[in-house]
């Protein structure tokens, strides 16, 4: 019994994420259907757990699971192509221009972007109405998501000058902010 | 469906994913890879040093005989002194203070002192990249941060990742072949992958923020900033007496039955100023510990309000435990192994990709299969060297990487070079299984080498498996020609 309980949120991952499999893309309604009960699952499963290790660990154990029992179903449909080789084949002028280029890019604007998501993080978080040392907390967890923001902007634009300009003036702005 | 993206943007959102990828392709392999491992760090301690005592039972006297011991031995007391307490996934005690360490008998008197062998080569690695501290954190957290930015322009870039998030298909050519386990794993994996991602680059970048924010909001001074975030020690002037730890524990176990003692500080010992924490766990809570503060003779003081105080503070000591899996039971560190291996071979099928969609081959082929295949194979070669045979576990580590680099560029056939690699790697792990009993014949040790070398066997087998259902290898260019063809 106990061990029943103690994997029925597990069991409930594994329904939610054949539910899901089951009406993944397809139109007709009993299969849409699945999708809220897919998510009713989860829900409970969540509650299940909570009431056993507190809802912290319950929603952490959730994702594991959930993330498990899909690749133990995506294990069980897996499907076999026939096996074909590449051809070996050098092209005729391989050439690293344009990932040199690139590369560029990457370097030029990485330690900007890590100065401008700095200054800009701390001078925006320190606009919230909320204690200094709260601000802090806050902006050290929205940096990483302001360099990886900045640094997929810089890398999927052409324009590395203008980008350049860009975050120099956001720095600079923000520098002012902070230290003037 | 209609997308929202244009294909203009489709295609600078994957020029942007590769682009990263390929930047940090190499170093995001060895993080996740040596996270992976680290995640089972208290294990491999344990394995490293087998003839440890181990034992869950400890009281008052044991850590003041540790204390005392310390002392003994050192000569003075460290400004902060740990006691380490026995927990689940390290049933030993051990105590250090000024990078002094020794375990500790069950009676609390030193045993063996804590080598710094291939679980701190290990942990180093995975921290720092054996660079120095500051900087080598930074890059490690910039890694983090870079992880999240190729999370973002995946998914932008891959409109369709998530229509066919059930569908995986094994065989054909090796980009799709590589593309599929690359997209399945990435976005079953996402939650995890971001939860990893934040919290690494939460570590690695506190730094600079730091720096930049006691510059402005506290004239420089880094500590007062520290404690406004996690909590300030408390300031005692009181006439030296002695520890009086017994009465702190039956204290503690009175007024917080619930929390669960992991380590306690001995601070300023034999000063006017000391005093003792308790860090416990609690039940419930994501939070390291919460750091419960006595009076040398017993007297409680207050916590630090890790546990209760503000949101931002709970938040902030949350970040340890979600990062390396360290709780609930042993199934937590096992599916954070299995997704953190996920993770390694999401940044080894991108360059796969990579390499596959150029077409034809070049050094980086050779330079990739030795990346990939020798780091788990210097990990595994320099565990050998370490436990067994006593060598320098980072020395042997770098040698081997090395040694794979300079293997794979003059061969020249990644495919092969790979294949060897992986057949070099099982049997350093068939080795690594069975020089432990050599090494350590001692009864005491036949348990965790037995655990061990199961594992290990495992892991071997799956090589080699893994060898034997590959893809098949190309024709040597000799072999092209037909004998008779080449007569003519």
């Amino acid at each position: 019994m106990n061990l029943l309980l103690s994997s029925l949120p597990l069991l409930l991952c594994g329904g939610a994420i054949l539910a899901l499999r089951t009406g993944w893309r397809k139109p007709a309604f009993r299969y849409r259907l699945l999708m809220p009960l897919a998510g009713l699952l989860l829900l409970a499963a969540i509650k299940l757990w909570a009431r056993r290790v507190g809802i912290e660990f319950a929603v952490i154990y959730v994702l594991l699971s959930l993330t498990l029992t899909a690749c133990l179903v995506i294990a069980c449909r897996l499907e076999f192509r026939t096996v074909k080789a590449t051809a070996p084949r050098l092209p005729e002028r391989f050439s690293d221009t344009s990932l040199t280029h690139k590369l560029a890019t990457f370097v030029v604007a990485g330690p900007l972007t890590l100065l401008t998501a700095c200054l800009a993080t701390i001078a925006l978080t320190g606009l919230l109405p909320i204690a200094r040392d709260e601000q802090l907390v806050v902006a050290a967890l929205v940096y990483p998501f302001l360099i990886a923001f900045i640094i997929y902007w810089v890398c999927s634009s052409a324009k590395l000058a203008r980008n350049s300009v860009f975050l120099l003036s956001i720095c600079g702005a923000s520098g002012a902010y902070l230290f003037l | 469906m209609k997308s929202f993206i244009s294909p203009a943007q489709l295609k600078s959102s994957l020029d942007a994913h590769s682009i990263i990828g390929l930047c940090a392709g190499g170093l995001m392999y060895l993080i996740c890879l040596s996270g992976t491992l680290a995640v089972f760090a208290d294990y491999f301690e344990r394995w490293e040093q087998p003839l440890v005592a181990e034992f869950s039972h400890y009281d008052g006297q044991t850590i003041t005989t540790a204390i005392e011991g310390y002392r003994q031995r050192t000569g003075q007391f460290a400004d902060s002194l740990y006691v380490v307490l026995p927990s689940d996934s390290q049933p030993r005690m051990h105590v250090s203070g000024n990078q002094k360490e020794w375990y500790l008998q069950a009676d609390g008197s030193l045993g063996e002192p804590v080598v710094e062998g291939w679980t701190h080569m290990l942990r180093k690695l995975h921290y720092y990249l054996h660079l120095p501290h500051t900087f080598g954190l930074l890059i490690t957290g910039i890694l983090g941060a870079l992880l999240l930015a190729l999370i973002i322009s995946g998914i932008v870039a891959h409109p369709r990742i998530f229509k066919d998030a059930f569908s995986l298909r094994l065989g054909g050519t090796r980009r799709l072949e590589q593309a599929d386990i690359h997209n399945r794993l990435s976005v079953w994996g996402l939650p995890f992958h971001l939860m990893i991602g934040i919290t690494g680059a939460f570590f690695g970048l506190l730094g600079p923020l730091l720096f930049v924010s006691a510059a402005v909001f506290y004239g420089g001074d880094r500590q007062a900033l520290i404690e406004d975030i996690y909590g300030a020690d408390p300031v005692l002037d009181a006439p030296v007496v002695a520890l009086d730890i017994a009465r702190i524990l039956d204290t503690q176990q009175q007024r917080f039955p619930q929390a669960k003692p992991i380590f306690i500080v001995a601070q300023k010992l034999g000063t006017a100023q000391q005093f003792v924490e308790i860090a416990a766990t609690l039940p419930g809570r994501l939070i390291y510990a919460e750091m419960y503060r006595y009076t040398a003779d017993g007297q409680y003081l207050n916590t630090q309000g890790l546990a209760d105080g503000p949101l931002g503070r709970q938040a902030v000591y949350s970040v340890y435990r979600l990062h390396f899996g360290h709780f609930g039971s042993l199934w937590v560190p096992v599916v954070y192994g299995l997704l953190g291996l996920a993770l390694s071979i999401i940044a080894a099928s991108g360059i796969n990709i990579w390499l596959a969609r150029r077409g034809g081959r070049n050094w980086t082929n050779d330079v990739w299969a030795a990346t990939v295949w020798g780091l788990p194979l210097a990990l595994s070669l320099s565990a050998f060297a370490s436990v067994m045979l006593g060598l320098s576990a980072l020395f042997s580590f770098i040698a081997t990487n090395l040694l794979a680099l300079v293997f794979c560029l003059q061969r020249g056939d990644e495919q092969r070079s790979a294949r060897h690699l992986k057949a070099a790697l099982a049997l350093s792990l068939l080795m690594l299984s069975a020089g432990f009993f050599l090494r350590f014949p001692e009864p005491v040790a036949q348990q965790l080498g037995t655990a061990m070398a199961l594992i290990l066997t495992g892991l071997a087998s799956g090589i080699l498996l893994l060898i034997k259902t590959g893809r098949p290898l190309r024709p040597l260019p000799n072999a092209e020609k037909s004998p008779e063809k080449s007569r003519s």
